[in-house]
């Protein structure tokens, strides 16, 4: 309940932090003045002369923008941009010239020199590299009805060409003029992506506490790594808003940025997989594999990260499908963000980040939801199993059989204390075997009749008779509850009386079908039958029932008869469900 | 004395009987062991007995019905039980006592010593008695009966209502399992004492007591002392 309530607060601080941006968003003053402008078509020069940034400059000897030409340019060269404003109105306000350049430039406009970004130089060594990002200001005076011109000088020698996973259609340089400011607390979808950082940044922390806290479950661990790789996808992707991001970082950003999302593309699919325990996952993730390397050899490379996240999200619905199929709890949850996260892409592109924001707390919700159902049914599992245990030592120290036995000894104590000794030892080897039993969910059917015949013999000295267990056909290695065999011996020795010298109880076991039957017969005599309670009435047989159904779940069956002068007890065990010793008991091991 | 003993475990039978042959030497006429409370009922309706050491288990489906036919008989039941949580149960329905397993020869002597008594009540916790009828067992309540005469061997419960239920204990025995609150008054009275509502004393020391429902009954010149001390 306190995470629910406290994922609930993390998801009431998100759509606080957005309508605050939003009214940040909403506070853009109106348009002062109006003004259009068109500048297309860059045209460059190799070479440097400061009289190619005037307005009039022969075009003859400028050919049109070719950016092949221009990667392999060691020196210094020239960009122009010609255009024209209309003015409509006075303006009032100055414009914003927006940049993402992957070079170090001076830009003139009209021929006044206005923005450096960098420094260019003719060689490496003379270059700073500018920023990747940025804008400057068009002071109001200079945005004029009639032609205009943008020129710029330019040097890109930290420009790394050919990098392996480098984005082949990345632009030289590219501009664009707008009323409005650009900055990063004027963009809804960048604040959008910040959100969507600090959301993973808290879940990778929160889920890596979960995982430490947790016995180390790798489900918490996948998804603190997912969230890191959500994080990553946000901080590669807007690093250049962010912060001023010299040029030549795009380099190694660009391959970091492709890994980031492979790897959470593989990490979506994996978390909901872990939550959901999927089966046969190895084949799962080799087909995923195999399709990030067709990706990444057959794609073409700018769109290796799209198609990743495609096939993520369709690998992740199937699996999250399968699981809503095979009713694991809280799967709907999951699959709701599968879709809506697509949904809201195709709505609007900017809310790509808030969508993945709201699949990240989703999945937090579900993972959290199901944490608890399965820390309950643990605890009742716990519960059920510390139950059994107190009932079976109960069992041992039951009135009926333990203050006989006292009072037996008490009476030999006291007339033939040598087989005092000898009922003592007797009794002290059941109680020995009873306590090692006692924590066990299965234990071997050659335990079952050992602890049996050692019970057979402590009443048998106690009666002054001889029980014996005779076996018919019996698998000594076949696993079965604690105890229910050795319930069935002390419910025909206590509901009997015997007269005979030497009573034999049989245990026999036959395969029929897909079913193991064991059937217990215990010698029985007129008047002890009448008085006998019907099987599924008596506490012994209720003991018996539970541990039947806690062991092999609907697939059993007890029934009891009267068959001549025998009582017979059968108990029908779907064989599907035996295991014996040999095998692993994992499953059923619980502590 | 005549015993007999009801249990099923050969050695605990073997321990009550050497025991009781201890406690009582000659003062035991004849003991009788069962391994089943069926076989011992034959045995009963045909020779009267004094005492019956009973192992119960009132978990069984008939532990009542053998609890209520054995109390309603003439003899007196102690119950010797491994399950020490009945005890409540069996001093209701007026056994003399209960003796948990493992029992020593001391609680054993004190058992079959509260059974010699007479008049002394020893189970003040008696809830129920058990009455004999033609071919079945009905119980009445403590709090319904008004007085007990006794009845040649037997006794006359006198109800509030003015019914009579013949138990087949002699008056002496049957005080015991009553609790404090009955008195005997008379030989041949026990009178439960917040029915009395006076005394009355006629001439040449001759007493009677008044009970709520008119009645009067004679008090004994041995019982009228003790019975005054109970008053003051």
């Amino acid at each position: 309940m306190k995470r629910l309530i406290r994922s609930l607060m993390l998801g009431l601080l998100l759509a606080l932090s957005l309508s605050l941006s939003l009214s940040v968003y909403a506070q853009d003053t109106q348009s002062m003045g109006s003004w259009n402008g068109n500048f297309e078509g860059f045209k460059y020069r190799i070479g440097d002369n400061p009289a190619w940034s005037k307005f009039d400059v022969s075009p003859s000897n400028w050919k049109a923008f070719d950016r092949d030409v221009l990667i392999e340019q060691q020196g210094v060269y020239w960009l122009r941009l010609e255009g024209n404003f209309n003015v409509n109105e006075g303006v009032l306000r100055p414009a914003f010239i927006h940049y993402r350049s992957l070079a170090s430039f001076e830009l003139y406009f009209d021929g006044q020199l206005l923005h450096k970004n960098g420094v260019v130089g003719a060689t490496k060594n003379e270059e700073v590299p500018g920023y990747k990002h940025g804008q400057l200001i068009l002071p109001r005076d200079l945005i004029t009805s009639g032609p205009h011109v943008i020129a710029l000088k330019i040097s890109s020698h930290h420009w790394h060409k050919r990098g392996p996973l480098y984005r082949s259609h990345n632009v030289l340089i590219d501009l664009w003029i707008n009323e409005h400011s650009e900055l990063f607390s004027e963009r809804l979808d960048r604040q959008f992506a910040v959100g969507f950082m600090a959301v993973n940044v808290f879940l990778a922390c929160y889920y890596a506490i979960l995982f430490i806290g947790n016995r180390r479950q790798v489900t918490h661990l996948c998804f603190s790594l997912l969230s890191v790789g959500m994080f990553l996808i946000g901080t590669f992707d807007n690093l250049h808003w962010i912060i001023d991001m010299p040029y030549h970082w795009d380099y190694p950003k660009f391959p970091l940025f492709a890994f980031s999302i492979i790897a959470t593309s593989i990490l979506l699919p994996l978390a909901f997989m872990l939550q959901f325990k999927t089966q046969h996952r190895r084949f799962w993730i080799l087909g995923l594999l195999i399709y990030f390397g067709f990706c990444l050899t057959l794609v073409d490379k700018q769109h290796v990260g799209g198609w990743g996240i495609v096939g993520s999200f369709v690998c992740a619905i199937l699996i999250t499908s399968i699981a809503i199929f095979h009713k694991q709890s809280y799967a709907w949850l999951s699959l709701i963000g599968l879709i809506l996260c697509p949904l809201g892409l195709l709505i609007e592109n900017n809310y790509f980040y808030l969508s993945f924001s709201i699949l990240s707390l989703l999945m937090l919700t579900g993972l959290t939801l199901q944490d608890r159902k399965q820390r309950e049914k643990h605890h009742e599992i716990r519960l059920q199993a510390s139950q059994f245990e107190a009932e079976l030592l109960r069992k041992n120290i039951q009135p009926h059989f333990l203050m006989n036995s006292l009072t037996t000894i008490l009476e030999w104590v006291e007339v033939q204390p040598e087989k005092a000794g000898q009922f003592i030892e007797l009794l002290a080897e059941e109680f020995r075997l009873f306590n090692q039993i006692s924590s066990e969910n299965l234990i071997s059917m050659d335990k079952e009749v050992t602890l049996c015949r050692l019970h057979l013999e402590v009443m048998g000295f106690r009666m002054q008779k001889v029980f014996k267990l005779d076996l018919e056909n019996v698998n000594p290695d076949t696993l079965v509850p604690p105890a229910i065999f050795h319930t069935l011996v002390e419910n025909g020795i206590s509901h009997n009386s015997y007269d005979k010298q030497e009573n034999h109880f049989t245990l026999k076991e036959k395969h029929e079908g897909d079913e193991l039957i064991y059937e217990f017969l215990t010698p029985c005599n007129d008047i002890s039958s009448e008085n006998r309670n019907n099987v599924g009435t008596g506490v012994g047989t209720q003991y018996i029932e539970s541990r039947l159904e806690q062991a092999f779940s609907g697939h059993w069956q007890l029934k009891a008869s009267k068959v001549d002068n025998m009582w017979s007890t059968k108990i029908h065990i779907k064989s599907l469900m035996l295991k014996t010793n040999s095998e692993e008991t994992d499953a059923y091991r619980y502590r | 004395m005549h015993i007999v003993i009801v249990e099923d475990e050969p050695v605990v039978a073997q321990r009550i009987e050497r025991l009781t042959r201890d406690i009582l030497k000659n003062k035991l006429s004849t003991i009788k062991c069962f391994n089943a409370v069926d076989a011992a009922l034959d045995y009963l309706s045909e020779k009267p007995i004094d005492l019956l050491l009973l192992d119960l288990n009132l978990n069984g489906r008939n532990g009542f019905d053998v609890l209520s036919a054995a109390v309603a008989e003439s003899f007196q039941t102690v119950i010797i039980s491994a399950f020490s949580e009945q005890a409540i149960t069996a001093f209701d329905y007026g056994v003399v006592d209960f003796v948990n397993k493992p029992f020593s020869k001391a609680r054993l002597e004190k058992a079959i010593g509260r059974c010699m008594k007479e008049d002394e009540s020893t189970n003040a916790k008696t809830k129920y008695l058990a009455i004999k009828k033609h071919h079945s067992l009905e119980l009445i309540h403590i709090d319904d009966i008004c007085f007990i005469q006794a009845c040649n061997i037997y006794s006359e419960v006198v109800m509030n209502d003015g019914k009579i239920h013949l138990h087949d204990k002699a008056l002496g025995k049957l005080a015991i399992v009553l609790p404090s609150v009955f008195k005997r008054i008379h030989k041949s009275y026990v009178v439960k004492m917040s029915e009395v509502k006076r005394v009355i004393v006629h001439k040449g020391s001759k007493y009677e007591v008044e009970l709520s429902n008119e009645r009067a009954l004679p008090i004994g010149r041995t019982y009228y002392k003790s019975l005054m001390e109970y008053f003051n």
